[in-house]
């Protein structure tokens, strides 16, 4: 890939800035499409690019389709985009299919639900400390002009690499070829076409994506369609973000391990039977028995030798549903099955937020001011269809994932009053957790469009 | 007794105007199809899936049209001309309220006949598991509950104890659960007439395909020639689908663990089309039948029954099937799965994805392909099914649960059926 493409990509793609210990997401609503485009000129220059390996701070913007409606982008280029992106987060089959109902509702949402205003544009934006965070955020939002700010979400980021419930997290990612600077060939190369719009994906085509008539682009701002439309292309280097907020019930979590067991130790063996990793990362399917410091990192093994029926990593264990690797039909075991995991990646770039649980009173009643903590969910892809939501719905809220019976998720799936089970097999006799409680619960949530350098100044220029 | 199942088609002309009250009767007694006052499926106890739908007017190509039509299937245990008497019998008022609404419809007194004569034959059918009742899918799902439950209550116990023991213990409660008794009998197998019927059938395709195997060879260059010229002058018309049909189609899916799926289509003009077409479904319906008759659509295992059905002189098409899990899965397992096998019935049809030598190519083209399907994709107003809370691997393994819960089995196998549980 040429620097100049490397370049017309938006940083967040590339890395998640992992060195840039805080971080804020800012959800703006377009209030004057004129000026909002003005203001969005400006910020160009400030947006950090793929190549870049900021050491202060670094910006990255994505908007939703109302966003760009707002923005004075036409119909008929908006009804380009995927359809899942236009319809949104919120209809009544994706709140189904995420299990967006009860007390996850996107009527209870603290944004992104019908009962606030809608966002229209994302900000994300990272910093070494959080002093300087704030200094950013101080001369990004006094430069506001055309849009105002409805909510602020703030990371949190001292969790030493793992999440509330105590897990490291964010272990397996793949690696975009053409991307990463990696000599080497991971077996779990994605093909950029996946994450990035306008390039050759795991199917070898191009995935969808909007594209304008040259007379629409009087300045030449786009690059030409790579499949010869000659019309010019305003996805190419963009891509999609997904964005949810979720609530963690930590100590709900640790309390229900509790119930079970009066045993830490055999309490952690459980929660790693949910979550398929030990805390430390460590796969369960490779040590089984105990948290193998050796092994936190690993991520190259697969589960059809040695661990197809479960009785290492149970077949509905958390990491082995969001990526089953080389567990499913029709052929375990294969490069086959292997394919067919990799048309199913999400690129994950969410963190953190809310203070950790002390872990002396992990067991307590929370007190009455406890404050929320949880995750911010982001991830990207190329097609939020095939991905995002085939991985959410087929696999980690399924019941019915693989072979299983009542079985959704049993760490972040909707678990519906009917019961949620979760079964541990093993010899002669499995163990089956009944009637989970709810550990994870929605909070907010949008479909966003991570556009190209190219694109941004596209939507600056548009009259 | 071994009973296999019949796939129960009738079409009917849907009367001037009355598409859409039609329409409403459907959608209101779609609502609860086990227990709607109109046909309430729940007190079928053979039928397995059924629904109704309306497939539209249309125009093809050439310039010909069609009327609107109502058409009902069913997938049912026992014979088709059994269970239409049966349906008259028990539900004769409400489908009245039903067939009203269709042209040439004599009125109550004439509705068995009319059903009847308007009853066709399907051009494939395929069963994931022939001669399985619906009676058998809910025992074999009450069974597995309840030695699910058994487990759970003596878990500590047993954990400690060996796989025989264990087994033992589960045969015991099941002997001694009075709504189980039926459990203590192995499951009705194929009759010697029934296997005898299947071999001979299998037997004489077979002899015939022999004796034909060198003028198939002779014929097969023209025919690939005239197939590569039909190919590469098809015109395939990539439409974007209809947002408004997209959301509608949504609306309807994802409420239980299994869905519907219907979508038509017009065939490509000319006698090569149909006579493709005619053959492979011909083909498909055998395989289904001899081969694919066990729980494995050649590695999609996800489909209870599906069916496609000709009709207007073989111009148009439908598909209809009853399948587990979300419409993105059933896609990517086509695409990734069997795309060759959906090129060869379906690249026969207007607008398909352009294919190669008849296998290669369509399918595997995703986003083009998943446009065709939601562009032919049409909403189905009154669905039923039997066993909604079961997937097709989900019967399975309780059918092997049943299966293994008797007779000789040593100790690997001890410890394998139980792994099922």
């Amino acid at each position: 890939m040429t620097d100049d493409e490397l370049n017309d990509i938006q940083g967040l793609v590339a890395r998640g800035y992992a060195n840039l210990n805080s971080a804020t997401y800012v959800l703006l609503r377009v209030d004057a499409a004129e000026t909002a485009r003005v203001w969005l000129g400006t910020l160009l220059d400030r947006v950090t690019p793929a190549p870049a390996h900021p050491q202060d701070s670094a910006l990255n913007v994505a908007f939703t389709a109302a966003g760009l409606s707002a923005l004075g982008l036409a119909d008929d280029v908006l009804a380009q985009f995927s359809n899942q992106f236009t319809a949104g987060m919120t209809t009544a089959h994706r709140r189904r299919m995420f299990g967006d109902v009860g007390s996850s509702a996107p009527e209870t949402w603290q944004w992104g639900g019908p009962t606030t205003p809608g966002p229209h544009v994302l900000m994300t934006l990272f910093a070494r400390d959080t002093p300087t965070l704030n200094q950013r955020y101080a001369e990004l939002s006094g430069a506001f002009q055309g849009v105002s700010e409805l909510t602020k979400l703030d990371a949190y980021t001292d969790l030493d690499g793992k999440e509330h419930f105590g897990f490291a997290d964010g272990i397996s990612q793949p690696t975009i070829e053409g991307i990463s600077s990696r000599k080497d060939v991971p077996p779990n190369t994605i093909r950029i076409g996946e994450f990035v719009l306008g390039y050759v994906n795991e199917y070898g085509l191009y995935t969808d994506r909007p594209l304008v008539e040259r007379g629409a682009d009087p300045g030449g701002v786009l690059a030409a369609d790579v499949e010869g439309s000659g019309r010019a292309d305003l996805g190419r280097n963009g891509t999609y973000l997904v964005f949810r907020h979720l609530a963690q019930d930590v100590r709900g979590f640790w309390r229900y391990l509790a119930s079970l067991s009066d045993d830490p130790v055999h309490q952690t063996w459980l929660a790693a039977r949910m979550v398929g990793r030990w805390p430390s990362g460590t796969p369960v399917t490779l040590s089984p028995d105990f948290d193998d410091p050796l092994l936190s990192g690993a991520n190259d093994f697969t589960y059809q030798y040695g661990d197809a029926l479960g009785l290492q990593c149970p077949v509905g264990a958390h990491v082995r549903r969001a990526h089953p690797r080389d567990s499913l039909d029709p052929a375990p075991g294969t490069a086959r099955s292997v394919e067919l995991d990799r048309r199913h990646r999400l690129l994950r770039r969410g963190r953190e937020y809310g203070p950790p649980v002390p872990t002396d009173s992990l067991y307590a009643d929370p007190p009455p001011d406890d404050p929320e903590r949880g995750l911010f969910f982001i991830c990207i892809g190329a097609n939020i269809g095939r991905q995002f939501e085939f991985v959410q719905h087929s696999w980690v809220n399924n019941p019915k994932f693989d072979d299983l019976y009542d079985e959704p998720d049993p760490v972040v799936g909707y678990h519906p009053a009917e019961g949620a089970n979760f079964t541990i097999p093993s010899d002669p006799v499995r163990l089956r957790l009944r009637n989970l409680p709810q550990f994870v619960t929605t909070r907010g949530g949008a479909y966003f469009f991570l556009p190209s350098l190219r694109a941004l100044r596209y939507l600056s220029r548009l009259t | 007794v071994f009973i296999t199942q019949s796939a129960v088609t009738i079409i009917t002309t849907v009367g001037a105007a009355q598409e859409a009250p039609l329409q409403q009767v459907l959608e209101a007694a779609g609502q609860d199809p086990a227990n709607n006052s109109l046909v309430p499926f729940g007190q079928f106890p053979n039928v397995h899936f059924a629904r109704f739908f309306i497939l539209p007017a249309a125009t093809d190509r050439d310039g010909n049209t069609y009327s609107s039509r109502l058409v009902f299937l069913a997938d049912v245990d026992g014979p088709a001309d059994a269970f239409v008497l049966q349906l008259v019998g028990a539900a004769g008022d409400g489908l009245h309220s039903i067939y009203q609404h269709c042209a040439g419809y004599p009125g109550r007194a004439g509705l068995l006949d009319y059903l009847q004569r308007s009853s066709i034959k399907t051009a494939a059918a395929y069963v994931n598991t022939v001669g399985r009742s619906v009676v058998q899918v809910r025992q074999e799902a009450q069974l597995h509950d309840a030695i699910e439950a058994f487990l759970d209550s003596r878990a500590p116990e047993l954990r400690s104890t060996n796989p025989r023991a264990v087994r033992a213990a589960i045969q015991e409660c099941v002997e001694h659960d009075p709504a189980l008794v039926w459990a203590l009998e192995r499951p009705p197998t194929p009759d010697v007439h029934y296997v005898l019927g299947e071999k001979v059938q299998l037997a004489l395709v077979g002899a015939a395909g022999i004796a034909l195997f060198p003028y198939i060879l002779l014929a097969a260059p023209l025919y690939l020639a005239i197939l590569r010229w039909h190919e590469t002058h098809d015109v395939a018309n990539d439409a974007m689908p209809d947002d408004a049909l997209i959301q509608k189609l949504a609306a309807q899916e994802d409420h239980g663990v299994q869905n519907p799926f219907t979508s038509a289509g017009f065939l490509k003009s000319g006698l090569f089309r149909r006579l493709t077409g005619s053959v492979v479904l011909w083909g498909t319906n055998f395989l289904a039948r001899h081969v694919f008759n066990h729980a494995d659509l050649i590695g999609v295992k996800t489909i209870h029954f599906a069916r496609w059905v000709f009709l207007d002189e073989q111009r148009r098409l439908f598909f209809a099937s009853n399948y587990d899990g979300s419409l993105e899965n059933y896609m990517d397992d086509f695409i990734d799965k069997i795309a060759w096998g959906l090129n060869i019935v379906f690249s026969n049809g207007v607008d398909y994805p352009s294919t190669r030598f008849l296998v290669l190519g369509g399918a595997t083209n995703e986003q083009v392909f998943k446009r065709f399907n939601l562009t032919h994709q049409l909403v189905t107003p009154f669905w039923y099914a039997a066993y909604q809370g079961l997937t097709a691997l989900n019967i399975d393994n309780n059918a092997r649960i049943r299966a293994g819960l008797y007779g000789a089995l040593d100790e690997a196998a001890t410890c394998a059926w139980l792994r099922r549980l």
